[in-house]
């Protein structure tokens, strides 16, 4: 799968993009998955639930 | 006659002695070079013995000349012609292969150059060949026989679940011929895991051990390539391969290429790490040709995957101060954009922090979308969960036995009738407090994960992670960004993307 950007776009919204079209129908093959979850139990989740002890979880808002 | 036919009056010579690292019924170096002298000595009078050069080599296998620098130094000597005669002890000194053997000789042939063996018995003559060439046989065949009737004796006792002799690598020890868990080896080991996938390089992992106080087998302190040894070792997970056909490739050992490699998990004990742990850093380690890290330095996590659709070239990162406030701007760079002999590429920079956030943002909403429709899989926190209470287990095991030592030796201490017993027995007293305080921060660690595992996955499942919370440092996210794309295209018009 392929996705285009056209850098002037690029550069007038300073890399913050809506998400493309093929990104909303991706696919996540089952391998990647797999790896995602482990990297998730091992550290970012870790990351995350120290962050969380810290301020309030997070409100959902999202950064796009 | 080869002093004749070099016009020389006396021949200069070269004494070669080896010595293998198996066979310890050999004659010593000293000993070999010793004999040599006294026969130089003999024949003074067509023998050079003012000028003799010794090349002399322990730990060489007579079956191979490419692993013996002391004996292609000694070649390159007789090539330039600065040696007419190599005095040996006895000839399979100079080789224990046969083939070997006669290219040696037709080499030295070639440059005018003799070997002379002290248990040669024959001369050039057809029979004396013929000996010669008997003799050199035999000498291999009495090395490929015993090292057979050895390689045998391993196989079945591997076949069985045993080790064949070696201390055992890093993390474990040889005890009734197992590999059996060394507490504290182990507890270095488990970091070096858990450190490399955090995300630190070779050299961080080795700074930490050294922080921590774990000190490697034969050195002060870990280096990079020890580290990755410790990550690539099957043992670790408690497979243990004997005759591993893979090393093989890197040195060649002919009679052992003859038997099978063997692969047992009865010969270790326990594993340090699980499996589905020690698979996953060997994927990482597998898609972590990202290159070295530049300390200090700013990280570009696209490199390696962008590359120019104009020249084709690769595109880098490039960090420079411009402007009259001399602003550091960042950018991915052609590198034939600004060549200065040759042909120039049109293409222009791309500013890092742009393309990068773009990148980012997709994969985010990707990892988000997927998380919150079907959720973690149950199989991989079971695998998980279960892999580090096992390893809970054992290290709660290990804590109450060092703890029942620990006990029984303080009160040794105080019965202790000599200084001696008395300092060597609070050497060890410190020791295994020391153990016991590493047990202790491992178990609360893994206590602190398993007790986290439902706060984090109802946390990634039902809310929105931020970018900030899936790319937590460089290393991690170079990692997850090869996970999802393979190329990236650039060009003066748009930038083209390739999802894996």
């Amino acid at each position: 799968m392929q996705t285009r950007i056209d850098r002037n776009t690029l550069v007038k919204h300073k890399g913050r993009l809506e998400v493309a079209e093929e990104i909303i129908n991706y696919n996540m093959d089952e391998e990647t998955n797999a790896f995602i979850q482990r990297q998730i139990l091992e550290v970012i989740g870790n990351q995350i639930t120290e962050d969380s002890k810290q301020s309030p979880l997070f409100d959902g808002k999202d950064e796009q | 006659m080869i002093a004749g036919k070099k016009g020389r009056l006396k021949l200069k010579t070269a004494i070669y002695a080896r010595k293998s690292r198996e066979d310890i019924t050999e004659l010593s170096l000293t000993t070999q070079i010793e004999e040599c002298r006294t026969f130089i000595e003999n024949y003074n009078s067509l023998i050079d013995g003012e000028s003799i050069s010794v090349f002399s080599e322990d730990n060489a296998s007579g079956m191979y000349t490419e692993y013996r620098d002391e004996l292609q130094k000694l070649l390159r000597e007789v090539k330039s012609g600065n040696i007419d005669v190599i005095v040996v002890s006895k000839s399979d000194r100079f080789s224990r292969d046969s083939a070997n053997m006669a290219l040696l000789i037709q080499e030295l042939d070639l440059n005018q150059a003799y070997l002379i063996a002290l248990d040669d018995m024959g001369d050039d003559s057809a029979a004396g060949v013929l000996i010669k060439q008997i003799f050199w046989a035999t000498n291999e065949f009495h090395v490929r026989r015993s090292a057979e009737d050895v390689m045998k004796v391993h196989t079945k006792l591997v076949q069985d679940g045993y080790t064949v002799g070696g201390p055992g690598n890093f993390g474990y020890d040889v005890i009734n011929r197992k590999y059996v868990i060394n507490a504290e080896e182990a507890l270095a080991v488990n970091l070096v895991f858990d450190l490399f996938i955090a995300g630190k390089s070779y050299s961080e992992i080795a700074d930490e051990l050294d922080l921590k106080g774990y000190k490697p087998r034969k050195s002060s302190r870990f280096s990079p390539s020890t580290i990755l040894s410790i990550l690539t070792n099957k043992r670790n997970c408690g497979i243990s391969i004997w005759n591993s056909h893979e090393k093989r490739k890197e040195r060649k050992r002919v009679i052992r290429e003859l038997f099978p490699e063997v692969i047992s998990e009865d010969v270790v004990v326990e594993a340090i790490v699980s499996k589905e742990r020690f698979d996953f850093v060997q994927k990482l380690l597998k898609d972590r040709a990202i290159g070295k890290k530049n300390e200090g330095k700013s990280s570009y996590l696209l490199t390696g995957l962008i590359k120019c659709a104009t020249c084709n070239g690769s595109i880098t990162g490039n960090t420079q101060k411009s402007g009259r406030n001399k602003q550091t701007y960042r950018t991915y760079h052609c590198k034939n954009h600004s060549k200065k002999h040759g042909a120039t590429c049109a293409t222009k920079d791309v500013r890092v922090e742009y393309l990068e956030s773009y990148i980012l943002d997709q994969i985010t909403y990707i990892l988000n979308d997927r998380l919150n429709k079907t959720g973690f899989e149950q199989e991989i926190i079971n695998k998980y969960l279960e892999n580090e209470s096992h390893m809970l287990t054992r290290l709660k095991r290990d804590r109450t036995k060092y703890q029942d030592l620990l006990s029984k030796m303080t009160i040794g201490l105080y019965q202790a009738t000599s200084e001696a017993v008395f300092c060597s027995t609070q050497l060890e007293i410190e020791k295994t407090d020391r153990l016991i305080q590493l047990t202790e921060e491992r178990i609360s660690k893994i206590e602190d994960k398993i007790g986290q595992i439902d706060a984090t996955v109802t946390t990634v499942t039902t809310k929105k992670l931020r970018v900030e919370d899936i790319f937590i440092n460089d290393e991690v996210s170079k990692r997850i960004i090869r996970q999802f794309i393979s190329q990236i295209t650039l060009s003066n018009q748009d930038i083209i993307i390739d999802w894996i």
